[in-house]
């Protein structure tokens, strides 16, 4: 499975798509194309498709940059599931301890010598989605971000 | 991701940007949006309207290159972006630093603001 990019761990012809990928960026079109693909059987509206397309690049980009502090191959699991409402995306992984809602939120900038170009992608995904939570069981990561399907 | 690099009036830089500003699609063009800023050191309006997609990774270009070039008393201005990439804008405040503007002339006009 680890030398899959992203390898389903479900036939995702229910409401529930899982999906399993290494933690390294040429992964990432990949999964974005197969949660897509899978999400069209929900009608989605062009802003959702958007939100989600969003919180896989800025989730799944900060878990391959910043989780892991050896040169090992992991793997991340994704599940996405839809319901009457919403859209509900978990990532696990098993990389140092991160709770992103503890992180200090960037501070926005009032000019551009005062800008610093980073710790954005976590305030997008924040913005985008209805709720984010978090939780650390057996020395895993699992963030679950809920985004309205309207 | 593409990127067109033109010349308007003599005297401003302009950038058309295509397709997708994730992570891949920075990789591909940031080297020659950054050489077009940084390097011309010249007022510079960057067309987003066939920007489908924007994430973090396109921000952080725009802010980088415009801290270069405003090191170089220039300023580069962002216009056309559909709905949703200017929410994206929004969501992070880009235009307290980097002015944004609807159309290529008014894009023009806060250049020479």
């Amino acid at each position: 499975m680890a030398t899959t990019p992203a390898a389903a761990e479900g036939d995702g012809a229910g409401d529930r798509l899982l999906l399993t990928l290494a933690n390294h960026r040429g992964t990432l079109d990949e999964t974005r194309t197969r949660v897509i693909h899978w999400l069209q059987r929900h009608a989605p509206t062009p802003k959702l498709v958007f939100n989600v397309e969003l919180i896989l690049e800025e989730t799944l980009m900060n878990v391959i940059w910043h989780a892991h502090t050896d040169q090992a191959e992991h793997l991340i699991r994704l599940a996405v599931q839809v319901d009457a409402d919403d859209v509900v995306m978990r990532f696990e992984d098993d990389g140092v301890p991160f709770d992103p809602l503890q992180a200090e939120p960037p501070v926005v900038p009032t000019s551009i010598d005062d800008a610093v170009p980073g710790g954005l992608g976590l305030m997008l995904v924040r913005k985008c989605a209805l709720s984010v939570t978090y939780q650390r069981v057996d020395g895993n990561n699992f963030l679950t971000v809920r985004v309205a399907r309207q | 991701m593409d990127i067109d690099i033109s010349e308007l009036d003599g005297s401003v830089t302009c950038i058309r940007l295509a397709g997708r500003l994730d992570s891949p699609g920075v990789d591909r063009v940031e080297t020659r949006f950054t050489a077009a800023l940084a390097a011309l050191g010249r007022p510079t309006v960057v067309d987003l309207s066939k920007v489908s997609f924007l994430a973090s990774m396109g921000i952080r270009m725009f802010i980088s290159s415009a801290r270069a070039l405003h090191a170089k008393g220039a300023k580069v201005v962002l216009f056309g972006a559909s709905e949703m990439v200017q929410s994206v804008l929004d969501h992070v405040a880009l235009d307290q630093i980097i002015p944004v503007a609807a159309t290529q002339a008014e894009a023009l006009t806060k250049l020479r603001a």
